[in-house]
């Protein structure tokens, strides 16, 4: 087994128990990178809106 | 500073110490010193992140940074959540599932040996670089301000880190991080209802944002698309991503942070946290820089904010020149002070031709004013002083304005987030050279105790050089300057290296390690004959390390060496 492959294994063991984690929030991790970047969004629209009212 | 102040100011930095020793004991080998057992919750793995990436210059700095141009700097920082996404999903979970102590002994696994100490290298240097740089730079201004010696305030600052850090690793260092960005906070929260509270008592607070809507100085997002403009939505967008994701992802001074999670939730969480509070926090501290800059617009603000420098002019043989553009300031403003009422009163009337007249007339003192600083210092300049004073700008607001005990506080908060940056990268330039140079390439087999106190004297040496380095940085001079620039030409390479060995699986270690030093080469050849943002050497650095090992491998039929750590 070379290196490359060697490394895989020792990662597709540790994604199979990855899949167990749940983040304690939103329940799932892509709900919660949803959220993270949905969180961004939200922030430039509002830094915008803000500078338009105060200009 | 009075009596109180100082006392609130040694009271915070003790507690800061005895809290790190407190926290950091009971490390009984490397595993405990360099990586707290991997035992951190994610909530202190954010405070940590967050620490270690904020200096005491991002709390002087960056509302000076407002006062002078407003608040588009809070661009940067778009990028930043996405790359925690991205951190998230990919470097974490392989990090966690190998069990490396750095970023770089991850590379030996996928590529080899060379590669892994080339990258480790790169970091030693640039890391090295930017830790003298952390205490040199809040050193000299807490000099100026305080008019203590400069030996005096970095020994301070770097020998109070050295106690805890080396006494508890980096359990203290992540403890105190917490504690410090608590303290920092409080410290920026005060100081911004206080700057609130100084305002005219028929100005409000939306009145305030109005004024510096007048002014220009909300200038949060700008969608243009320009290759040579620093800040707008584009370059904090894909740049920032860049330099984020090479920041956290390849520097071991972030990943450190994250490697102490219990588990993948707690490292993820933590990066998560950091990608959601970040750019409120910095939207924040860039407002408060706003308000002081409408503080000012009605409290006759100095020509030049740095007093040693004011002085100095001042007995020059330019002294004459100086207080003629110190009169023209004060015209400048007292025209301005007479627009803003008017602006104020139209709009309250609701008289739109009048609100738009006053406005333009505060648009043009705002002009005279800002050429005027302008010219104070090119004089400066021509004298041989230092022109900027873009750091001085909210440490003189509060050295001046704020109350008894607060000013304690405030340098506190200074001092505190010196020590949270320094701390975080003496834990990782320590774990580095141990881990990736020491225990790699020159003694594989020594017991634990051995390691625990060759980490811990590598913690304290590397202290000591940081110490040093601030107290000979006054000589560099503006060399300064160039130092922080160098830092941001090797991230895109080490960003490429990365994403090679986490998306690129058929590419080998040789072709990587060539490809990094041609991406080198592209983004020196940037630095030197181009203009465009340094924000943007990252893509390009990454771009080419990760296109030209693509591009080599099928010739050096090279796949991922064998080669283990």
């Amino acid at each position: 087994m070379n290196g490359s492959e060697s490394l895989n294994s020792q990662l597709e063991t540790g994604n199979s128990k990855l899949l167990e984690e749940h983040p304690p929030f939103l329940k799932t991790w892509h709900k919660l990178y949803s959220f993270v970047v949905a969180e961004l969004v939200v922030l430039i629209i509002v830094f915008y809106a803000f500078m338009k009212l105060f200009s | 500073m009075t009596t109180f102040d100082w006392i609130v100011l040694f009271l915070t930095l003790a507690s800061i110490v005895l809290y790190g020793i407190y926290k950091g004991r009971g490390s009984k080998n490397i595993q405990g010193y360099l990586l707290a057992d991997r035992k951190m919750k994610w909530y202190v793995i954010a405070f940590s992140i967050m620490a270690t990436q904020a200096s005491a210059i991002t709390f002087t700095s960056t509302p000076g940074q407002a006062f002078v141009d407003g608040m588009r700097f809070v661009q940067f920082y778009f990028g930043l959540p996405l790359a925690m996404v991205i951190l998230a999903v990919t470097a974490v979970p392989i990090f966690h599932k190998l069990g490396v102590y750095t970023a770089y002994e991850y590379l030996e696994h996928r590529f080899d040996l060379k590669t892994r100490v080339l990258t480790s290298l790169i970091f030693l240097v640039s890391r090295g670089l930017a830790v003298g740089i952390t205490i040199y730079a809040p050193s000299i201004i807490l000099s100026v301000m305080l008019g203590w010696d400069i030996r005096i305030t970095s020994t301070l600052i770097g020998g109070a880190i050295i106690i805890y850090t080396t006494t508890g690793g980096v359990k203290s260092v992540s403890w105190t991080h917490v504690q410090q960005m608590f303290i920092i906070m409080s410290g920026m929260l005060i100081a911004f209802i206080i700057a609130v509270s100084l305002l005219p008592e028929d100005v409000s607070f939306f009145d305030a944002l109005r004024v510096a809507g007048a002014s220009g100085k909300l200038n949060a997002v700008d969608f243009t698309f320009d290759l040579d403009n620093r800040y707008n939505f584009w370059s904090g967008l894909i740049g920032g991503m860049f330099v984020a994701l090479a920041y956290f992802g390849t520097d071991q001074s972030q990943v450190q942070r994250y490697l102490t999670g219990q588990s993948v939730t707690e490292s993820r969480m933590g990066l998560l946290l950091n990608g959601m509070l970040k750019v409120p926090m910095q939207f924040f501290i860039l407002l408060l820089g706003v308000l002081v800059f409408v503080f000012y617009q009605f409290e006759k603000p100095p020509l030049v904010f740095n007093p040693v420098e004011t002085q100095a002019i001042a007995a020059s043989e330019y002294s004459e020149v100086y207080r003629q553009l110190e009169e023209q300031y004060d015209d400048a403003f007292h025209s301005k002070q007479s627009a803003i009422q008017e602006y104020l009163a139209a709009r309250q009337s609701g008289n739109e031709a009048a609100t738009a007249e006053a406005k333009q007339e505060i648009a043009a003192a705002n002009s005279i004013s800002s050429s005027l600083r302008l010219q104070a210092a090119e004089l400066l300049q021509k004298n041989g002083q230092d022109s900027n004073d873009t750091n001085y700008i909210f440490l003189s607001f509060v050295l001046k304005y704020l109350p008894t005990g607060l000013v304690g506080l405030l340098f506190a908060c200074i001092f505190a987030a010196t020590m949270s940056s320094t701390s975080g990268e003496l834990s990782a330039l320590a774990s580095s050279t141990i881990i990736d140079v020491y225990k790699r390439l020159f003694n594989r087999t020594a017991d634990e105790k051995h390691y625990l106190v060759v980490s811990r004297a590598a913690m304290a040496l590397w202290g000591v050089y940081g110490i040093a380095f601030a107290q000979f940085a006054s000589q560099l001079g503006t060399l300064v300057e160039a130092v922080n620039i160098i830092g941001s030409l090797f991230y895109g390479t080490m960003l490429g290296v990365f994403l090679l060995a986490f998306y690129f699986k058929r590419v080998g270690g040789t072709a990587t390690f060539i490809a990094a030093f041609v991406g080198e080469a592209a983004v020196f050849s940037c630095f030197m004959f181009t203009d465009i943002s340094w924000l943007w050497y990252n893509v390009v650095g990454c771009g080419v390390v990760v296109g030209g090992a693509v591009l080599l491998n099928p010739f050096l039929n090279t796949k991922a060496s064998p080669e283990k750590g």
